[in-house]
This record gives structure tokens, C-alpha cells and sequence, in this order.
């Protein structure tokens, strides 16, 4: 039988022992480095497979903090770059307009920018996510997750958090919000996809421009910025008024 | 939702209906075991001569600190799902004085009141039974007093964001307090025995 005053000193030593650990650790949670475990695990490499992660992984083994200053790391920015080009999970910004537009079934779109930056423009129909959030979004048959962000680094990282917690479809949008901008809002069109390009920028409120030697794209752009312009070309396709883009 | 379990008494699920009553008999049975239904051992609180309450109630807060924030660290518990009732500064505070003064009176709590009832002790039935007048006759002042009631609002507040520290810190500060008290109350616990002339087992 055991003295039950020992057990109450050995009940009373663990709570010591636990608490000064609590102190130690300060956080009840560690997401930097659960979320390192996921980067790097077999599943997120096969459900991004093709996906130039490693270059990624291995700089975030290399932080010091397990990743957990990915954001204000500039080798990581310099990473994003390119660092996702599988066809297989990455989409273009088109192919995200085209889906909202024909309204595919279970499409979510997730912005993981900052909150300021999505309120000042976001994709049309888009949530907006933190990266650390994203442990919210619990997997759902039929759905169709398309992240994007203003760096591909932390869209793929998005997508392996999601791939690893069960989401069967997770897409990144190449160049996140730029490439938005730059291809569906305010594209260049030319070759036999013109006609298609213009239409779908003109859905989203975008201004589509010809490719010829001669366009002034500062012309372009003060003639976007005037209302009226702006409104006759949104509604010279459908008839209507479209949908603003952001 | 209220994390560990997945009860959901908002919307009164039978299954969350039959984990809450699992949950109240877990309770009773703990406290029952601690002997908190016998209403001179909760005096004994009041008068430093039996220090079972402090002990039994640090002990519980200690638990359940550690083992949320060590669940949480795992993996296992999801803070963000556990519910944290709203802070009303002034109300709290007064209720807490009505509380305690009530539980002076009656010796017992309402939650001892229901162990001690069930047990079949008279005084433990008679404070039950005033514990339920007592709620219908706040619940009809309450409209009177209603701008106090909702006054001082902070919302679900807990003590790392009220204090601005880490939930480590807070953790081990509770820990190092309740074994701190723990020495304090066996030492408070042995001299009111030797002032009585009793010899502390």
C-alpha cells in the first residue's frame, strides 16, 4: 500500500515539475512547430507532388525557429518565388475566374492575407483566412479549396496544412493576388483566347486591353479610373452591371 | 460546443443532455468522496480548523490548468472551443459577496447543497430548496436591476489576456499559489489542532 503521504508529495512534485515547464513553454499551443512537422511529412509531399516544396522545407528547417518567422524571412521570400508549379494542385488566376463564374460546386476560395489587405481588394466570393486559422476548415466532401495569398510560399503551406488534415481538393492560385490583377482584372488579350479573356475580365469588373504596339497603358489606366468608362465596359458584355472585381 | 467533450447544451442534444448528467454525477460522486456535503466540514473553511475545501477546490483548479494547457500543447484539446463565461466586473463582484455570505449562513454551496441533499441530510435538502427560491426571486429582481446586471462587461476575459503574460506564466504562478496554500493550510490546519488541544492525525 502506498503512504498516501508520498503519493500526496509525488501528486504535489509532478504539479511543480508541470507548472515550471508551463512557464518554460508560455504558449499552450505550438503551431509553428506541428506545422513544421506537416511541411515535411510523406502525405503533404504526395498530395503536392510535383510542387517544388523542398526548396521551402529545407529553409524552414534551417530557421531557427522551426519556421516560425517565415513571414519576415527574406530567403523565404525569395523562396516563393516559383516555388509551386505543379499543375496538378496549382491553378491559374483564370481558371479560379472561370470556375466562380460558372459557379462550380463546392468551390471556397480562402485569402490568407492580412486582413487589411483583403479588405482593400479581395477575390470575389474569397474568405478571409490567417495561416494559422486554416485548422478551422474542416474537410468537407465535394468541396473545392482554392487558396491564394500574395506569395506562393504561404499558399503552399496552406494547401499541405489542408492536404495533411484530410481535404481531398486543395488548389493554390499561381501569383495569388497579383496574378489576379494582372490576368483577369486587367489583362492583356490577344491570339484566339481574346474574345474568352475579355469576357471573363469583363465579368469581374476588369478592363481588358489589346495587344497592340501602340496601347498606352497609362491611357488605359486613366481611362479605367473614369466611372463612366468603367461602368460602359463592365456592362457592354452581359448587359448589366458586373460584378465588381474587388 | 464545449471542448474536452462534445456536448452541445445549447441546443439540449439528448446525447449532450446525457453527458451532462454523467458529468453532475462525476461531480457529485468527487465531491461526496471529498466529504464537501457535510456542512461542518465546510464551516471548518470558515474557521481554518479544516482546510478540506481549499485543498479539494486548488486541487481541481490545478488539475484542470495543467491538463488543458499540457492537452493543448499535444495536440488534443483545442483551446479555442472551450467555453469561457463573460466577465462582469461589478456584478461578479457583488454576487460573489452574496455568495460567500449565503455560504456562511447555510454551510453549504449549492453544488455541496445537491450532494449533501441527495445524501439525505436534512440541512442539505433545506438549503437546496432555499438555493432554488433564492434564483426565482433573483430572476424577478433582475429586470429592476437590470442596468447594474449587465454593467461592466469585458466579455470571455481570462487572466494571460487581462494581465498581458503567457498562459505559461499564469499556469505556473496558479501551481506555485496552490502548493504555497497547500504547506500554508497544513500548517494553519495543526496549530488550530493544537490550540484546541487536539493532536492532528
Amino acid at each position: 500500500m502506498t503512504d498516501p503521504r508520498a503519493f500526496v508529495r509525488g501528486l504535489g512534485t509532478t504539479a511543480a515539475v508541470l507548472g515550471t515547464l508551463a512557464f518554460v513553454v508560455g504558449a499552450p499551443t505550438r503551431p509553428q512547430r506541428a506545422w513544421h512537422d506537416t511541411v515535411v511529412s510523406a502525405a503533404t509531399r504526395d498530395a503536392l507532388d510535383g510542387c517544388a516544396l523542398d526548396q521551402g522545407v529545407r529553409l524552414l528547417e534551417k530557421s531557427s525557429t522551426g519556421g516560425a518567422n517565415f513571414k519576415e524571412s527574406d530567403p523565404l521570400k525569395e523562396a516563393s518565388r516559383g516555388i509551386c508549379t505543379s499543375p496538378a494542385n496549382v491553378i491559374s488566376a483564370r481558371q479560379l475566374a472561370q470556375w466562380i463564374r460558372d459557379g462550380r460546386p463546392g468551390l471556397r476560395v480562402l485569402d490568407l492575407r492580412d486582413a487589411a489587405a483583403f479588405e482593400t481588394r479581395h477575390i470575389p466570393s474569397a474568405e478571409s483566412f490567417a495561416l494559422m486559422e486554416l485548422s478551422s476548415v474542416l474537410p468537407k466532401p465535394d468541396e473545392t479549396l482554392v487558396l491564394y495569398s500574395d506569395d506562393d510560399l504561404r499558399d503552399a503551406q496552406g494547401a499541405a496544412w489542408l492536404a495533411e488534415a484530410g481535404h481531398a481538393r486543395v488548389h493554390v492560385v499561381r501569383g495569388g493576388m497579383g496574378a489576379w490583377m494582372t490576368d483577369v482584372i486587367d489583362p492583356v488579350v490577344q491570339g484566339d483566347s481574346a474574345a474568352t479573356v475579355a469576357a471573363l475580365s469583363r465579368y469581374f469588373g476588369g478592363v481588358p486591353r489589346a495587344a497592340t504596339p501602340s496601347a498606352d497603358a497609362r491611357d488605359a489606366r486613366a481611362a479605367r479610373a473614369t466611372p463612366t468608362a468603367r461602368v460602359r465596359n463592365a456592362t457592354d458584355e452581359f448587359g448589366f452591371v458586373a460584378r465588381r472585381g474587388c | 460546443m464545449i471542448a474536452p467533450l462534445p456536448l452541445d447544451f445549447a441546443n439540449g442534444t439528448q446525447p449532450s443532455l446525457a453527458g451532462a448528467l454523467g458529468v453532475g454525477i462525476a461531480f457529485g460522486w468527487c465531491l461526496e468522496r471529498a466529504g464537501l456535503g457535510n456542512a461542518p466540514k465546510l464551516m471548518g473553511q470558515f474557521t481554518l480548523r479544516d482546510m478540506t475545501v481549499l485543498k479539494v477546490m486548488f486541487s481541481a483548479i490545478v488539475t484542470a490548468m495543467l491538463g488543458l494547457f499540457w492537452l493543448s500543447w499535444l495536440g488534443v484539446i483545442d483551446l479555442s472551443r472551450v467555453a469561457v463565461p463573460p466577465t462582469f466586473i461589478g456584478p461578479q463582484i457583488a454576487g460573489g459577496v452574496v455568495f460567500g455570505a449565503g455560504m456562511a449562513l447555510a454551510g453549504l454551496c449549492p453544488g455541496t447543497s445537491c450532494v449533501a441533499a441527495a445524501t439525505g441530510r436534512l440541512d442539505g435538502l433545506t438549503v437546496a430548496a432555499g438555493f432554488f427560491v433564492g434564483v426565482l426571486g433573483a430572476g424577478l429582481v433582475v429586470p429592476t436591476v437590470a442596468h447594474f446586471y449587465e454593467s461592466g462587461s469585458r466579455g470571455a476575459l481570462a487572466l494571460p489576456a487581462a494581465l498581458g503574460v503567457a498562459q505559461g506564466t499564469v499556469t505556473f504562478a496558479v501551481v506555485a499559489g496552490a502548493l504555497a496554500a497547500f504547506a500554508l493550510a497544513g500548517r494553519i490546519e495543526r496549530a488550530m489542532a493544537t490550540r484546541a488541544g487536539r493532536v492532528q492525525p
